[in-house]
């Protein structure tokens, strides 16, 4: 090299140029990019300035709650076209919700699965669903070993019983205790409630339960508006923006009226019961007090208000040879996959 | 003869161990009892009560009743005179109707023979088709007692057993009473989301 060697100075501001336009160009796209999810944005998303500054459900006065109920019900005839009957019933005095459920009836159809879906406005795309009902093998009651994708011509299966598991409504709930910003609470009447306005999609309550109960909208939840229904609540089956918790709510919507909730509806064996547990004629009651109920993974100690209870039955040609059960050497392991 | 107090010793130890020994044969096993007493000991039953005997005796063949006193045969006096016959015609109607009810098979057994518009009970009382549900609870009691708290069957309408919307479905809203058995049914599809997926063999 015949030209001088440049001096440090020089040297070191070439390089210290090249470094820092690159940090500068790849921190401006590193930001583009992070912003770029703001480009799907639907303005009609944004908040308005009333629902930006919307309180707790629990700290808004009744005038408050009137205002909150009309913007869903503008929210939704903007969004879907529909009117929506938005209703923010509330726990009545002396009722307590318990839920039972009869696994010697069950069969495994699913059809309280959808109904649930149609009934609570989830959503379509992506799937959402409160309801799995788990296929079980015989001989054992651990959820571990259960498969709720079973694809069957015909149910039930001889060689299996069904468990259906939803929000069981704890006692003593461990989603309301890690909830970091108290968006989700147990009403009077036993059932756990989340204020979508307030959830800011951490997800600890997921992960605390340990029914599965818990849903999370990963992305933006889509339903046409021929699938709207327009019976709603503020705590229940309003429509949830993307990013939220949701959940079974036991239908409050329609319970707290009196009615019935609609996977019990939509059950063709009648092995859903529903009531009230302090009414000591409820039918719940009758169940609790005379025919052999369990609840799951009691060991968890959530005190759930979801019950399961067996009838004695034989049912007429419909019994498979017991093959030990999930775990044990025999063909049963085998023909489960 | 002067005993050395070593000597002493030894004798008071060998008497202490005489003692023991003693304690150990003797005592021991009162002290034993004493603790077992406090403890739990199993409690005693009577043999009555864990007896294999069965709890009713039935006939045996030929088959005899006490009468006033006498034990008599069956034959006796069913030698006798003889018993209307009950043979089940071969329908040329109704032939869709194919009984699967077990045991239960004759077309009498729930249809009044007299009176085709209704139904009939054992004791031979007419009910119209719409109370068929008491029909149903002759034979069915256990169920029907389960059915009348709610524990069987499905309730529509409302929860609360004094609103005016409860309303229970009746035995045969859900029961072909030709063929009660509940049929397969198709499943609904199942669960689709991506965070649910079926778990690979060899993840169980
Ligand atoms: C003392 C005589 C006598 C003896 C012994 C007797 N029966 Fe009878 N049984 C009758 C008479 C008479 C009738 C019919 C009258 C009536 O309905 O009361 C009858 C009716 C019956 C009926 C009702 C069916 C029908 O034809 O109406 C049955 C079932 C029956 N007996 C079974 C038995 C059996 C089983 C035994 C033995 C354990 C037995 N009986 C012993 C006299 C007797
Ligand atoms: C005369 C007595 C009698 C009456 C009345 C009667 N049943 Fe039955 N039922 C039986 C008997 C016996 C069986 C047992 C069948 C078997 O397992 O072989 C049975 C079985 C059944 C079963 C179980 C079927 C199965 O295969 O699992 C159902 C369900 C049932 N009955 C419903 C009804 C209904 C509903 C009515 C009223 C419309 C009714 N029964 C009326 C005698 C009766
Ligand atoms: C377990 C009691 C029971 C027996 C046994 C029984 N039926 Fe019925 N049957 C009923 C009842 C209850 C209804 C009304 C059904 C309804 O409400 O849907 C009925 C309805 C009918 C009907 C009209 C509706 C239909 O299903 O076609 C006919 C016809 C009939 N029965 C014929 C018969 C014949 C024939 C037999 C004997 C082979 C018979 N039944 C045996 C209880 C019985
Ligand atoms: C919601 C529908 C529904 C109603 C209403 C209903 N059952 Fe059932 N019942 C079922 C189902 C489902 C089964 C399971 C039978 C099967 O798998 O074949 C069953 C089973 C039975 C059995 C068989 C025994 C057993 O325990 O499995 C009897 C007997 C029976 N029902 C009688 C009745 C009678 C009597 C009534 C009315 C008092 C009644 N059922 C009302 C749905 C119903």
């Amino acid at each position: 090299m015949s030209s001088p060697p440049p001096d440090d100075q020089q040297a070191l501001s070439r390089r210290g140029f090249l470094t820092g336009s690159a940090a500068a160009v790849g921190g401006a796209s590193a930001f583009a990019a992070a912003l770029s999810p703001l480009r799907e944005l639907d303005p009609q998303d944004l908040p308005s300035i009333e629902s930006f500054f919307q309180k707790h459900y629990r700290e808004m006065d009744a005038q408050e709650r009137e205002q909150a109920l009309a913007r869903i019900r503008e929210k939704v005839a903007r969004r879907y076209e529909v009117e929506a009957e938005v209703s923010d019933p509330q726990a009545r005095d002396g009722v307590e919700f318990v839920y039972a459920l009869n696994v010697s009836r069950c069969i495994g159809c699913r059809k309280c699965a959808h109904a649930c879906v149609v009934e609570n406005n989830q959503s379509r795309e992506p799937e959402l669903q409160y309801i799995r009902v788990l296929e079980m093998p015989r001989g054992t009651l651990d959820v571990e070993k259960s498969d709720h994708h079973y694809e069957r011509d015909e149910v039930p299966d001889p060689g299996h019983f069904y468990l259906p598991v939803q929000c069981h409504q704890c006692e003593d709930p461990p989603c309301v205790r890690v909830c970091p910003v108290e968006a989700t609470w147990q009403e009077p009447d036993g059932i756990t409630v989340i204020d979508y306005d307030w959830c800011i999609g951490c997800r600890y309550c997921e992960a605390a339960c340990p029914y599965w109960a818990r849903r999370f909208n990963y992305s933006k939840p889509e339903l046409a508006s021929e699938d709207v229904n327009p019976d709603m609540a503020y705590l229940s089956n309003r429509p949830r923006p993307v990013g939220v918790v949701e959940k079974c709510t036991f239908c409050l919507h329609r319970t707290r009226e009196g009615r019935m909730p609609a996977c019990l509806e939509a059950c063709p064996v009648g092995a859903r019961k529903f009531g009230n547990v302090l009414d000591p004629e409820s039918e719940v009651s009758w169940i609790l007090r005379t025919k052999r109920v369990f609840v799951l993974k009691e060991d968890v100690g959530t005190l759930p208000r979801f019950f399961y209870y067996f009838d004695e039955r034989y049912p007429r040609g419909g019994a498979a040879p017991f093959d030990g059960g999930p775990g044990r050497e025999g063909k049963g392991e085998e023909e489960s996959e | 003869m002067p005993v050395s107090p070593r000597s002493k010793m030894r004798i008071a130890l060998a008497g202490l161990w005489f003692l023991l020994a003693g304690w150990f044969l003797l005592g021991s096993s009162t002290g034993r009892d004493a603790v077992l007493g406090e403890l739990q000991r199993a409690a005693r039953v009577d043999p009555e009560a864990i007896s294999s005997e069965p709890s009713r005796t039935p006939l045996t063949d030929p088959p005899r009743i006490l009468l006033g006193g006498v034990e008599q045969r069956c034959s006796d006096c069913h030698d006798l005179f003889s018993s209307r016959e009950p043979t089940p015609a071969t329908l040329r109607q109704h032939r869709e109707v194919v009984l699967d009810h077990g045991l239960n098979d004759r077309c009498y057994n729930c249809h009044s023979n007299p009176e085709r518009t209704t139904l009939v009970l054992r004791d031979g009382t007419e009910v119209p088709f719409g109370e068929s549900t008491s029909l149903c609870a002759q034979c069915h009691g256990t169920v029907f007692r389960d059915w009348e708290r709610g524990m069987h069957g499905k309730t529509l309408g409302s929860w609360d057993p004094a609103s005016p919307e409860f309303v229970r479905l009746e035995c045969v809203s859900c029961h072909d009473p030709h063929a009660p058995a509940f049929e397969a049914i198709v499943p609904l599809p199942g669960p689709a989301s991506r965070h649910a997926q079926p778990r690979s063999g060899s993840e169980r």
